[in-house]
């Protein structure tokens, strides 16, 4: 069976006054039906970049410069925009955003939002409709009533759940879905989720800097450093015994109950607008050695997944 | 409900607003309002000697002058003079707010009154209706010009904005209306150079208005030029910070045409500070329309005052500015109002 | 450390833009002028602007004199000094005279005729024969003349005399002529069509008499044909020139927009800094201030003030500081709220800084930008407001005002009379002197505004 959804190749710059800032190279993602793929990575990776870079809402000064996006086979990067707007955008695939607590506009209630965005795809609103999509999410049917402002995190959290999945869309992307909440509320997030992907069949690309929280989410796991991916593989395979120094050392960097340190990835980030022929990693990279500094590694399949370091 | 409180802690806020503005007002002409109120006393006291040597000849000189200086020594005391400040002050105060505002020195009303009051609200309706239109105008289409400059971010319409608020920014209001009328008045005379209607008046409920709006033209024009520009300016900037917000990328994303999230969410959300700066716009360019009045020999409370200060009636010039005063703050109480039924964050009670 | 750079990069900024550069450049030569003007015309030019003997010698409501250059016939005014008297005296009279010629070469006769008279001691008469082209010739005079004193085509006698010579030509009674008619009798043809014939050109003959009634010292005198047009901008009413005006006027303007803006700005950035600042009660309290002087009509309460307590330049600058401060701390405080949002007021009190110092070392820095921009659209404010002022006539005494200026002019009903450059320089100069400061404060607002609302 055939992906349902496939990056290949994908490249998105931003244009900036030193130069194009590479937010991301050479991306290739699959995203199968029903599955729930994770992108985890630290600030400034491209995973976003890439989330936004699928629904096509990239927006100057950033364009995509080169690759694939196909979706049910078709590459909606070619599609014309109204077309997509119509035909795919919030239908087929659907998004929610980091920080959707501001996602909803100040001055209409939730269900007004919501029934909005079925009316204006020729779905039927009303009430009824709204209610069931509330309850989807396990919100009282009284938020349709509320103004964004009055609900908590957790909540509008939910409430923008309820409206990403209002078209019954086959992909939602996820980006940083629990961000800004507290731990009990990420975990109810999460299930929720997980629940949605059982119910629904629904295909979630969950988006997260914080690897302890999707550990029992995703089926699929890609880690992205500056801009490229450098391991994927079942989550289990890389749980179980993450390759790429770089995951590892996002492992590590994940307290527990247990921890007694807390240890860091010592060094930043390049800078994305000077991307060198060399593994973006190595100055921060433990086990760093000559060729790393001269050469870029590409991935390559070892046991079950793909990691892109000279050590394998 | 929200909006009963925010009704009431603006209504309060206002009353006491226009109480300490009326009571500065008063620091300022104090010296003079005491000359006026002498002035007025002793017209009055004046008045009464000539009615009561007419209707009471049997009186003698001596009475006569007696019930005279008990007559102004009482009309006084209603005023506060002679005794202490506080009560001086609130007497004065009172009365201004019962409009007692004495009679002039020099003019008079259309119908011969000269009460101050009677002057005043004969030229009254004529600023209400000039400035409404004027600023009506200027916000609606201000606010046009500003949401479809931010839409087309950085074309034709944006670039220009800019040119057209430095163009306000810098010609003074009376001014433009001298241009104004040199040119569409004398140069092309199509349009009157000034008044409010033609003597003599055209007959006929249709005639009539199409003159008042032949006169109302270019009174308008000049006051609309002046302001819309800053307005639009302001406007654009407002729409143009609202539109870099998370929940607009959303609404995009939803599958809203740039139309819709412009018209209805983008300008919904913006409606609260929207009011607030056509608030502001409206506070600050009534100076300017009455400068305008001035310009146009329109006649409203502007010119008034401006033939009171060459004639140095004093009287006028207090009570001009009293009524000023208050209609400027019914016109932003209005204005608060409107903003607090817009916004949904008073309603819920936030 | 962070704040040099900002700054340089600030100004980096700004000298990329067209409209700043400009108007930067525009202020520099504004400056420049007010400078020159305030040395170059003393204190006692304000006081001539009052008094209007001084101005006898120009034309009245005449256009510039460059207006001949584009095709309209308005001649200049034209100073006949009559330096050489002849004469004798006697111990109990004395009689002079001296002539002068002059050409005419326009199709317009002059504005008017000044006859100056200027002598020691007591005379009697001042006679003046005057001979045109074609040989005729006209007399007007003067008695009990008064020295010094400028007699023209208004006084009686001379009136008198020149209703006489039509009487004369048009053999029909007339009861009085206007200065056109006066004018026509001393220039146009002969005959009984002389209101309406065309002027003669060609060399006139002025011939002035004086009677005393005893030795006279006579110098200085002159017969004045003043022009149908006058410097640079033309000359109001009473003959004061235009362009003088205009110049005196710059150092107040700039003065009174300066002043208005330094005091405002700042008190309203304090006031506004102050309330986002502290919150609370004293927040409601401020804000409710700022509503008190957004809803006062500051032009109206600025007039009914100016005559209780008369205005300078200082108390004036006061005043519309007070009344433009609330608008500018109504924006500052929302500026601090949102940069109270990205800062940690309660980190500092922790730490015990007190609330003066976290005041001074985080929010001001951040709010000088903005403020900077402020004051310079508050100048060009400023600077309309204050002419707005002295058009409605309020303005301190002995100052010269482009709005005092066009307040005459409204009086005069100089836009009725087409006199345009009456209307227009002085308000040209309004703009002039504002715009710079607008396209500075606007180049500064693009510079300040987007780090402003960066979250």
């Amino acid at each position: 069976m055939t992906a349902l959804l496939e990056a290949k190749g994908l490249k998105i710059y931003y244009a900036s006054p030193r130069g194009d800032v590479r937010a991301a190279e050479d991306v290739n993602l699959e995203v199968g039906r029903g599955e729930i793929v994770g992108v985890a990575g630290e600030s400034g990776s491209g995973k976003t970049t890439i989330a936004l870079g699928i629904m096509r809402l990239i927006s100057k000064p950033g364009r995509i410069v080169g690759g694939e996006v196909n979706f049910d086979g078709t590459n909606i990067l070619n599609v014309p925009e109204e077309e997509f707007r119509r035909d795919y955008r919030w239908s087929r695939m659907s998004m929610v955003f980091q920080g959707s607590m501001n996602g909803f506009t100040p001055v209409f209630t939730i269900g007004a939002q919501i029934d909005e965005v079925l009316k204006i795809h020729g779905r039927e609103g009303g009430e009824l409709a709204v209610r069931k999509l509330l309850r989807m999410v396990d919100l009282d049917e009284s938020i349709a009533k509320r103004y964004p402002h009055e609900l908590s995190g957790g909540q509008k959290q939910r409430a923008f759940i309820a409206m990403a999945l209002a078209l019954e869309p086959k992909l939602l992307v996820a980006d940083e879905p629990t961000t800004a909440l507290d731990v009990i509320t990420q975990a109810t997030i999460v299930n929720l989720l997980k629940r949605l992907r059982r119910e629904m069949g629904i295909s979630i690309l969950l988006i997260t800097h914080d690897l302890a929280l999707i550990s029992e989410a995703v089926d699929t796991l890609y880690i992205m450093y500056a801009g490229r991916i450098v391991e994927d593989g079942p989550s289990k395979t890389i749980f179980g015994k993450p390759k790429h120094p770089y995951t590892r050392g996002l492992l590590a960097a994940t307290p527990t109950l247990q921890s007694k340190d807390i240890t860091g990835i010592p060094g930043f980030m390049p800078d994305l607008a000077n991307m060198a022929e060399m593994c973006s990693f190595s100055p921060r990279c433990p086990f760093v050695m000559d060729r790393c500094r001269v050469e870029r590694p590409r991935l390559e399949r070892v046991e079950g997944e793909e990691v892109a370091c000279w050590l394998f | 409900m929200g909006y009963a409180r925010f009704l009431v802690t603006k209504t309060a806020s206002y009353v006491l607003a226009l109480f300490a503005s009326v009571s500065l007002l008063y620091v300022g002409i104090y010296p003079s309002l005491q000359k006026v109120i002498q002035g007025s006393a002793n017209e009055a006291a004046s008045d009464f000697q000539r009615t009561l040597i007419k209707d009471h000849s049997g009186m003698s000189l001596a009475q006569v002058t007696q019930a005279v200086a008990t007559y102004k020594a009482t009309y006084l005391n209603g005023f506060g003079f002679n005794q202490p400040f506080p009560i001086k002050f609130s007497l004065q105060i009172v009365n201004l707010f019962e409009f007692h505002l004495g009679s002039a020195y020099f003019l008079q009303a259309p119908n011969g009154s000269k009460q101050v009051l009677d002057i005043v609200v004969a030229y009254l309706p004529n600023t209400i209706l000039l400035f409404t239109t004027g600023t009506l105008l200027v916000v609606a289409v201000g606010a046009l010009l500003g949401l479809l400059a931010a839409r087309s971010a950085g074309g034709m319409l944006d670039r220009s904005v800019p040119i057209i608020a430095v163009v306000h920014s810098s010609i003074p209001a009376f001014w433009i209306g001298f241009i104004l009328i040199a040119y569409f008045a004398y140069s092309l005379n199509i349009l009157p150079s000034g008044g409010i209607s033609s003597v003599p008046p055209p007959a006929g409920l249709l005639p009539n208005f199409a003159d008042l709006m032949a006169h109302m033209t270019l009174p308008l024009a000049s006051f609309f030029i002046v302001n819309v520009g800053g307005f639009a300016y302001i406007v654009r900037s407002l729409v143009v910070s609202t539109m870099g917000e998370d929940f607009v990328t959303t609404a995009r994303a939803r599958g809203m045409t740039e139309r819709r999230v412009l018209f209805k969410h983008v300008l919904r959300t913006a409606s609260p500070s929207l009011a607030t700066q056509s608030i502001l716009a409206v506070a600050g360019s009534f100076g300017g329309a009455l400068t305008t009045e001035v310009v146009f020999r329109w006649p409203g409370l502007g010119r008034l005052t401006f033939i009171a200060i060459t004639q140095n009636d004093l009287p006028v010039i207090i009570g001009s500015t009293f009524v000023l005063t208050i209609i400027l703050f019914l016109g932003l109480y209005i204005g608060e109002l409107t903003y607090g039924f817009l916004d949904p964050r008073i309603k819920t009670g936030d | 450390m962070e704040t040099q750079s900002t700054d340089r990069s600030y100004l980096r900024e700004f000298l990329k833009s067209k409209s700043g550069v400009v108007g930067v450049v525009m202020l520099v030569l504004l400056i420049a002028t007010s400078l020159y003007v305030i040395i170059a015309i003393p204190q006692s030019e304000a006081y001539k602007w009052q008094n209007p003997a001084a101005w006898q010698g120009n034309p009245t409501s005449v256009p510039p004199a460059w207006v001949n250059y584009f095709g309209v016939d308005a001649p200049q005014t034209v100073d006949l000094s009559l330096n050489s008297w002849a004469g004798s005296s006697s111990s109990s009279s004395a009689a002079y005279s001296a002539s002068v010629s002059f050409t005419w070469k326009h199709g317009v006769p002059p504005s008017n005729l000044l006859v100056v008279p200027n002598f020691s001691g007591n005379a009697y008469e001042v006679d003046v024969i005057w001979t045109k082209p074609d040989g005729n010739m006209v007399q007007i005079g003067l008695s009990s003349p008064v020295s010094g004193i400028g007699y023209d085509l208004t006084t009686a006698s001379i009136r008198q005399g020149l209703v006489q010579y039509i009487q004369s030509q048009t053999h029909t009674l007339i009861e009085s002529v206007g200065p056109a008619g006066e004018l026509a009798a001393l220039f146009n043809d002969d005959g009984p069509n002389i209101l309406n014939s065309s002027v003669q050109q060609g060399t006139y003959i002025v011939t002035v008499q004086v009677v005393g009634n005893q030795a006279l010292s006579l110098s200085n005198s002159k017969v004045t044909l003043l022009g149908d047009s006058y410097g640079t901008m033309g000359t109001d009413s009473e003959g004061r020139p235009i362009d003088l005006g205009v110049l005196a006027g710059l150092p107040w303007g700039l003065e009174i927009g300066v002043l208005s803006a330094v005091v405002g700005v700042v008190g309203g950035v304090f006031w506004g800094g102050l309330a986002g600042f502290f919150g609370g009660w004293r927040d409601k309290l401020l804000s409710w201030g700022m509503l008190v002087g957004i809803a006062i009509p500051s032009l109206a309460f600025i007039i009914a003030i100016s005559y209780t307590f008369p205005l300078t330049l200082l108390t004036e600058a006061l005043l519309i500081a007070v009344f433009s401060a609330p608008f500018f701390g109504i924006i500052a405080r929302s500026v601090t709220l949102s940069i109270r949002s990205q800062t940690y007021v309660e980190a500092d009190k922790a730490m015990g800084v007190s609330a003066a110092r976290t005041f001074f070392t985080h929010f001001l820095p951040r709010l000088t930008p903005v403020t900077i921009a402020f004051t310079a659209l508050s100048v060009s404010a400023g600077i309309i407001f204050g002419e707005t002022l002295a058009f409605l006539g309020i303005e301190p005494a002995n100052v010269i005002t482009w709005g005092g200026i066009l307040n005459d002019a409204i009086s005069f009903d100089a836009s009725v009379h087409g006199w345009w450059w009456w209307v227009l320089f002085p308000g040209i100069m309004i703009i002039v002197s504002s715009l710079p400061f607008v396209l500075v404060g606007f180049a500064l607002d693009r510079v300040v505004a987007p780090r402003v609302s960066a979250k």
